[in-house]
C-alpha cells in the first residue's frame, strides 16, 4: 500500500502534553534520498513529532511505518536499531566526554572487559574523511565550537548506520557559511540513499535545501508543497495562519548621551574558560545596540557581567558615567536597569510562584508592595492587574503559577516587569527566543518603544534576522571579542556573516 | 490584605479551593495511617494485641486523667511536642530556604549549654531579667552554631547538610567535655550544677502538672514562623531563594546574605528549644540529655509540609506517641520502642507521597491507568 | 617528657597503619559515595545504609555463629535501603537529599528499635585480619599491609577496580554519561533509569561493606549510632576527590592521620582532653569542605531525576 519508494511513513500521529494538544492526526512521508522540510513555527510540534519518530515519547495514536512494515518504536534504543538517527535541537553530546566517547556511547566495543577505543576511531575518521566532516576524535567536546560539535553529532547518527537521519533545526547555531557546507554534507549523504528529515523554521533555507515541504501549525499539516510551488509569502503566511508582517517599523535613532559603557572587560565562563578577551563599547540613549554573533562567543558572559551576574576579571561597567559595582544585580537594578534574561526558566521566572509575585520579583521588598517589612498583597495583584492588561499577558487570574502559561506569555511578562520600572537601559538577550510570532512582533514594537522613550537598549540575539531588523547599530562577537561594528541602515548579511565566523 | 473568600472578589485573585487544600494534606494523614497499620503489623508478629496496644497508646497520650502524683495525660503530650514544634519551624524555614538544617540536634545541645551556665553563673538577678537573659543566651548559642554552617554555605560554598552533621557531633563533644570538666558540680553524676530559681521557666498549673510556659513560647513561634515566612518580605526573600536561586539572584536578592539569615533563625529557634528543655524541666545539664529530638523533628518538618499549622499538628502527634508510649509498653507490655517503626515508616511515606498513591490504587484497582514513564 | 621527644619516639608507620585501618569504612562510604553520584543521584544515606549493615552484619553473624554470613546479610540489609533510595530518587522524584535523609532516620530508628528489643550481649564472630608470618616481618609494608583487617584489603582492591571500572569500562562510560547528560545517554539507548538504580545499588553494596567493619572488625557488637558520621566524611571525602576513586581514598587519610597522631600522643601521656579530640576528623571535615568545594566539579546532572 505504500509506494515503493516511500522509506517512512508517519501515520495520523496524536500526542496531547497536559493543556495542549502537539501532535494532531499528523501525516507525513519520507521518500528515498530526499530532503523533507518540515517547517513550522515555535510550538508547531514540529520536534515533538520527531521524538515520537525517534522513541523519547509515545504517541497517544497513530502508526509508524518503514520500508512498508509497521513498526513501534518503544525507545531511542528501537529507533538506532531500524536505522533512524536524530540530530537533536540541542545536542546530545557529554562536553566531558571525547568525541569518539560520545560517539560509540550505547555501541561500545570491547576488548576483554575493558574499552576498546582504537577500532571505533578508524571507523569515525573513515566517515569523515568519506561525507566531508571534519573532526578530532580524541577532542573534549567541550572544547568544540557548536559548528563541530553538530558535525559530532551527524558523524553520531552515521556511524550508527543511519539511513533516515532527522536534523532539528540545525542551523540556528550556525553562520551563513557554516549552513552552506551543512548543506553540501546533505546533497552528499542524499547522494548516498540518506533520507533526510530537515526542520526548520526559516523559509530561506527551507527553500534552498528541501526538495519536499510540509508546513506544520499548532500541531496540525497545514500543507504540502515543493519549493517550486510555494513562494515566501505563502509558506509564511501558511506556518503563521495569517499574512506577516516581515519588517519592524522604526524611525530613525536620535542618539542621545552615553548610557552604558563597556570598558575592556575580561571574565570566565562557567568552564573556566577565558569567555570575554578585552571587551568595549558604548551604547547611547536612543539608540539600539545590536550584538551579532554565533552563540558561545562570549555574548553569554557579556550580559552577566554587565548585569551584575557575574564577576569579571578585569575591566569595568559604567552607568550613567558611575561605575556599577561588579557582581550586584542589585545596584544594577537600583540603577536603572532592565534586563530580559536569555535563559527564562533558569533566570526569568519562579515557575512555582504566581504570575502576580513574578512581576514585582526585583521590587517586592519597597513600597507600595511592601510596608514596615510585611508584604502588601492588594498592591501586588493591583500591579499585576495593570500589566496583564497593559501587556496582554494571557492569564486566568493573577495567581496562576507562572509556570503554566505559555512560554509567549512568560515572555511578555518578563518584558512587563522589566519594563515597570524606571528604565535607562534596556538588556534584551534573545528577547524573543521560543516565543509564538504574535508575542515576537509585540515585543519588538515595546523595544523599540523604548528607545523611542529615551532608553538605552542592548540587544543579543543568535537571530541574525532579528540583530538586522531592529539594530541602529551592529556589534559583532567571535571569541570573546569585538571584532566589528557596522551601521544597523547599511549593513550586508554576507558580510556579518563573515564577521561572525573571526573572518574580518 | 484584600479577602480571600470563597467567593473571590477581586478578579485577579486565585480562588481557594478547598480541593487544594486536601489535595497538600491527604498524603500526610494517609503516611500516618500506613505507618500505624505497619506498625500494628509488628506488634501482631510479635504475639501482642494490637487493638489493646495502640487503645493503651491513646489513653496513655490523651485520655489518662490526672492524679495528685500524675500529671494529666494531654498536657503531657503538649508538653513533649513543644521542642517537635520548636525545632520543626527551625527546620522548616531551613527547607523554604533550600537548606538541610540536620544540624538541629547539635544546635539544641548548644542552645541548652548556653542556658545552663547564664542560668547557674549569674546569681542575685530578677527573674525577669535572669529568665529572658538564659532564653537569649539559648538562642543566640543556637543561632551562632548554624551561623558557622550558614557561613560556610554562602561564603564558601560548603553543602550545609554535611557541615550541620559534623557540627553535631561537635556540639555532642563539647557538651560531654564541659559537663565532666569545666562546670561539673560535685556530686557523682556528670552533670552542671542547678540553675538558680530565678532563671526557671516557670509551669502554668499548679503540680504535679508540668505544662510549662515554654509550650506557650512554642506556639508564639509558629504564629511568628507564619507571619515571616508568609506575610512579610523577608519570609518571601527566603522562599524566592529556595524556589529558584539564580532568579533570586537576577532580581537583586543576595542569596548568600539569605543563606546565612535564614540559618541564624532556624538555628536560633532551635536553641530555644534546648533553651526550653533545661530552663523548663531539667534545671540543670546532664551529659546526655535528648533522645534524639533534633533528628525526630526532620521528620515532623516533613510530616508538616512547611505550613506551621501542619508543623504543629505534626509535632502534636510526635509528642503523642512519645508520650504515650511509656503507658503503652506498662498495660500491653509492647516495647515502647515500636514508636521508632512507627515514625520511620511515617517519615518514608511522607518522603514519597507517590509510593502512598501507588499502594492505594494498588489496593483498589478500578480501572487501568497509563503508565507515565 | 617534652613534645618534640614523643613526636621523635611515636612510630610512625604503626601509625600510618592504624589511619589506614580508620580510614576502611570512610572510603567505602566515599567509594560507594561516587558510584551513585557519578551516575547522577546524590547520596546523603550511606551513614544510614552503613549503620543498618553494622547491625544486620552483627545480628546474622552472631545466629549463624559466621561472621561471612553475616557480612552478606549486612550488605544485602544496605543494598534494600539503597533500592529505597534509588526508589524515591528515580521513580518518585522525591528530593535526593530528604530521600537520602529519611534513609538515615530510618536506619536509625529501625536499628535502634531492634537493639533494644533483641539488646546485643552475645559477641559477634569477628572477619579475619589478613596476616601472613613473612611478609609480615618486611619493614614498613608488613606493618602497613600484612597484619590488616580483611576488609581494609577489600577497600585498597576496590579503590583500583572501582578506578578502572569508571574510567576503562562501558559501564564507567554509560555511568558518567548518564550522570553528566541524562538525555545524551537516552538518546543513546542507554537505558537512564537503570543505569541509575544499578549505580546505586552499588553504592549500597560498598556502604554495607563499609558497616561490616563496625561490627566484624572494630568492635564484636552493635551499639545504636556506632557509626558516628563516617558517611558523611566519605562524601566529603569524595567531593574533596572530585568524584574520583584513587584522590577521595588518600583524602581519607586526610581524616584520619591526625587522629591516629593524636592517638599516639595521648599513649606517650601528652594530655589532651579526649572529647575534644574525638572532634578532629569532624573538624578537619568542615575545614576540608570550605576549602575545596569551590574547586570541585560535581556531575552535571546531580541531583536532577531523569523525566522523558
Ligand atoms: N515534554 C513536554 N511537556 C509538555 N508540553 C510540551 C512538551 N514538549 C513540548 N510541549 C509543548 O508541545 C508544543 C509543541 O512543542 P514542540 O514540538 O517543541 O514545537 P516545535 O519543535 O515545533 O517548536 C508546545 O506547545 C510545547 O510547549
Ligand atoms: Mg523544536
Amino acid at each position: 500500500m505504500t509506494r515503493p519508494d516511500v522509506v517512512l511513513e508517519m501515520r495520523g500521529i496524536t500526542k496531547r502534553f497536559p493543556g495542549v494538544l502537539a501532535n494532531d492526526h499528523i501525516n507525513l512521508d519520507l521518500r528515498k534520498g530526499e530532503v523533507h522540510a518540515l517547517l513550522g513555527e515555535n510550538g508547531a510540534g514540529k520536534s515533538t513529532l520527531m521524538n515520537i519518530l525517534y522513541g523519547l515519547y509515545q504517541p497517544d495514536a497513530g502508526e509508524i511505518w518503514l520500508d512498508g512494515r509497521r513498526v513501534t518504536i518503544h525507545s531511542p534504543r528501537d529507533a538506532i536499531a531500524l536505522g533512524i538517527g536524530m540530530v537533536h535541537q540541542h545536542f546530545m553530546l557529554v562536553p566531558t566526554l571525547t568525541v569518539t566517547e560520545n560517539i560509540i556511547l550505547g555501541l561500545e566495543t570491547r576488548r576483554g572487559l575493558l574499552l576498546d577505543e582504537a577500532t571505533p576511531q578508524q571507523r569515525i575518521r573513515q566517515i569523515s574523511r568519506d561525507f566531508g566532516l571534519e573532526i578530532d576524535p580524541e577532542a573534549y567536546v567541550k572544547d568544540l565550537p557548536v559548528g563541530v560539535q553538530q558535525r559530532v553529532e551527524i558523524v553520531k547518527a552515521l556511524y550508527r548506520n543511519a539511513r533516515v537521519l532527522v536534523l532539528d533545526e540545525p542551523t540556528a547555531v550556525l553562520t551563513p557559511l557554516e549552513v552552506e557546507s551543512l548543506f553540501s554534507t546533505l546533497r552528499a549523504l542524499v547522494k548516498r540513499g540518506v533520507s533526510v528529515i530537515f526542520i526548520s523554521h526559516k523559509l530561506k533555507e527551507v527553500k534552498a535545501i528541501a526538495d519536499r515541504i510540509t508546513v506544520l501549525r499548532q500541531g496540525r499539516v497545514v500543507g504540502s508543497t515543493t519549493p517550486a510551488e510555494a513562494g515566501e509569502a505563502q509558506l509564511a503566511s501558511m506556518m503563521v495562519g495569517r499574512p506577516v508582517i516581515l519588517k519592524v517599523d522604526k524611525s530613525p535613532a536620535q542618539p542621545g548621551p552615553v548610557v552604558l559603557s563597556v570598558r575592556d572587560v575580561k571574565a570566565m565562563s562557567d568552564r573556566r574558560a577565558m569567555a570575554l578577551q578585552g571587551v568595549s563599547f558604548d551604547v547611547r540613549a536612543g539608540e539600539i545596540v545590536g550584538i551579532a554573533g554565533v552563540e558561545g562567543n562570549g555574548q553569554t558572559e557579556l550580559v552577566e557581567v554587565i548585569t551584575g551576574l557575574r564577576q569579571p576579571l578585569a575591566g569595568q561597567v559604567l552607568l550613567c558615567g558611575q561605575p556599577l559595582p561588579a557582581w550586584s544585580p542589585r545596584a544594577a537594578i537600583d540603577r536603572g536597569m532592565s534586563h530580559i534574561p536569555e535563559d527564562r526558566y533558569k533566570y526569568g521566572i519562579v515557575a512555582a510562584y504566581s504570575l502576580a509575585i513574578n512581576l514585582v520579583l526585583s521590587v517586592f521588598h519597597r513600597p507600595p508592595f511592601s510596608r514596615n517589612g510585611l508584604l502588601q498583597r492588594r498592591a501586588i495583584l493591583s500591579n499585576a492587574e495593570r500589566l496583564v492588561e497593559e501587556f496582554d499577558i494571557r492569564a486566568p487570574h493573577a495567581e496562576v503559577p507562572i509556570g503554566k502559561l505559555s512560554g509567549g506569555n512568560q515572555q511578555k511578562a518578563v518584558v512587563a516587569r522589566e519594563f515597570s520600572r524606571p528604565m535607562k537601559l534596556l538588556v534584551a538577550a534573545q528577547p524573543t527566543r521560543g516565543v509564538d510570532v504574535g508575542s515576537i512582533e509585540f515585543i519588538h514594537k515595546r523595544i523599540v518603544q523604548a528607545r523611542d522613550a529615551g532608553a538605552a537598549v542592548l540587544l543579543v540575539s543568535a537571530e541574525l534576522d532579528e540583530i538586522m531588523a531592529l539594530s541602529d547599530r551592529i556589534l559583532v562577537m567571535f571569541g570573546g571579542r569585538i571584532v566589528g561594528e557596522r551601521d544597523g541602515r547599511t549593513a550586508r548579511r554576507e558580510d556579518i556573516g563573515l564577521l561572525m565566523m573571526g573572518k574580518v | 490584605m484584600s479577602s480571600v473568600t470563597a467567593q473571590g472578589q477581586s478578579r485577579s485573585a486565585a480562588p481557594f479551593s478547598w480541593q487544594r487544600v486536601w489535595s497538600g494534606v491527604w498524603p500526610a494523614v494517609a503516611s500516618v495511617v500506613l505507618a500505624l497499620v505497619i506498625a500494628g503489623a509488628v506488634i501482631t508478629i510479635t504475639g501482642a494485641d494490637p487493638v489493646a496496644a495502640y487503645r493503651a497508646l491513646v489513653e496513655g497520650a490523651l485520655l489518662r486523667e490526672g492524679t495528685a502524683t500524675r500529671p494529666t495525660a494531654f498536657l503531657e503530650t503538649l508538653v513533649s511536642a513543644t521542642p517537635y514544634l520548636v525545632l520543626a519551624l527551625g527546620i522548616s524555614l531551613g527547607f523554604a530556604a533550600g537548606l538541610f538544617n540536620i544540624g538541629a540536634e547539635g544546635q539544641l545541645y548548644m542552645g541548652a549549654l548556653a542556658s545552663v551556665v547564664v542560668g547557674f553563673a549569674l546569681s542575685g538577678l530578677p527573674w525577669i531579667v535572669h529568665l529572658p537573659l538564659a532564653l537569649v543566651a539559648g538562642v543566640l548559642a543556637g543561632a551562632l552554631w548554624a551561623g558557622i554552617a550558614g557561613w560556610l554555605k554562602a561564603a564558601r560554598g560548603a553543602p550545609e547538610v554535611v557541615v550541620t552533621i559534623m557540627l553535631n557531633y561537635i556540639a555532642y563533644a563539647v557538651v560531654n567535655y564541659m559537663v565532666n570538666g569545666p562546670i561539673r558540680h560535685t556530686g557523682t553524676a556528670p552533670r552542671t550544677p542547678d540553675i538558680q530559681a530565678s532563671a526557671v521557666l516557670p509551669t502554668l498549673l499548679p503540680a504535679p502538672e508540668r505544662i510549662h510556659w515554654g509550650f506557650v513560647l512554642a506556639i508564639a513561634c509558629a504564629v511568628g514562623y507564619y507571619f515571616l515566612l508568609y506575610r512579610s518580605a523577608l519570609g518571601l526573600r527566603i522562599r524566592l531563594v529556595g524556589a529558584n536561586r539564580e532568579a533570586a539572584r537576577y532580581a537583586g536578592i543576595n542569596v548568600n546574605s539569605t543563606y546565612l539569615i535564614t540559618m541564624v533563625i532556624s538555628g536560633g529557634l532551635c536553641g530555644m528549644a534546648g533553651a526550653i528543655e533545661v530552663l523548663a524541666l531539667y534545671r540543670y545539664l546532664p551529659t546526655e540529655f535528648t533522645t534524639g529530638y533534633g533528628f525526630e523533628s526532620i521528620a515532623v518538618a516533613l510530616l508538616g509540609q512547611g505550613h506551621p499549622v501542619g508543623v504543629a499538628l505534626a509535632a502534636l502527634l510526635f509528642g503523642a506517641l512519645a508520650n504515650g508510649a511509656g503507658y503503652m509498653q506498662f498495660s500491653s507490655g509492647v516495647s515502647n520502642y515500636i514508636i521508632a517503626v512507627m515514625q520511620a515508616f511515617i517519615i518514608v511515606f511522607v518522603a514519597a507521597p507517590g509510593i502512598v498513591r501507588d499502594l492505594f490504587r494498588w489496593a483498589r484497582p478500578k480501572r487501568a491507568e497509563v503508565e507515565v514513564e | 617528657m617534652d613534645l618534640v621527644d614523643v613526636l621523635l619516639r611515636i612510630d610512625y608507620v604503626f601509625l600510618l597503619a592504624a589511619a589506614l585501618r580508620a580510614a576502611t569504612p570512610i572510603a567505602f562510604a566515599a567509594l560507594g559515595g561516587i558510584f551513585s553520584e557519578r551516575a547522577g543521584v546524590i547520596n546523603i544515606g550511606l551513614e544510614g545504609m552503613m549503620l543498618i549493615s553494622a547491625y544486620v552484619c552483627y545480628r546474622v553473624a552472631v545466629l549463624a555463629a559466621s561472621p561471612a554470613v553475616g557480612l552478606v546479610a549486612g550488605m544485602a540489609a544496605a543494598m534494600v535501603l539503597a533500592g529505597l533510595h534509588g526508589l524515591f530518587s528515580i521513580r518518585y522524584q522525591t528530593n535526593q537529599v530528604v530521600s537520602g535523609t529519611v534513609v538515615n532516620i530510618f536506619a536509625a530508628g529501625i536499628t535502634g528499635f531492634l537493639f533494644r528489643a533483641l539488646g546485643a550481649q552475645e559477641s559477634a564472630p569477628y572477619l579475619p585480619n589478613i596476616s601472613h608470618p613473612l611478609l609480615k616481618s618486611i619493614p614498613v609494608i608488613g606493618t602497613l599491609l600484612f597484619d590488616q583487617p580483611l576488609l581494609m584489603w577489600v577497600m585498597l582492591i576496590v579503590v583500583v577496580v572501582a578506578t578502572v571500572v569508571l574510567f576503562r569500562t562501558p559501564w564507567g562510560l554509560r555511568t558518567r554519561a548518564v550522570g553528566e547528560l541524562p538525555r545524551a545517554a537516552d538518546t543513546a539507548g542507554i537505558p537512564v533509569n537503570r543505569m541509575r538504580y544499578l549505580n546505586v545499588l552499588i553504592s549500597g553494596a560498598l556502604a554495607g561493606l563499609g558497616g561490616a567493619f563496625f561490627t566484624l572488625h572494630t568492635v564484636s557488637t552493635f551499639t545504636p549510632l556506632m557509626t558516628s558520621g563516617q558517611g558523611f566524611i566519605g562524601l566529603a571525602a569524595m567531593i574533596f576527590g572530585n568524584w574520583t576513586p584513587i584522590p577521595a581514598f588518600l583524602a581519607t587519610l586526610l581524616f584520619t592521620l591526625p587522629q591516629a597522631l593524636a592517638g599516639q600522643l595521648q599513649m606517650f601521656g601528652v594530655p589532651l582532653p579526649y572529647q575534644l579530640l574525638s572532634t578532629l576528623p569532624y573538624l578537619l571535615t568542615i575545614i576540608t569542605l570550605a576549602g575545596v568545594v569551590r574547586r570541585s566539579t560535581p556531575p552535571a546532572a546531580l541531583g536532577t531525576p531523569y523525566v522523558k
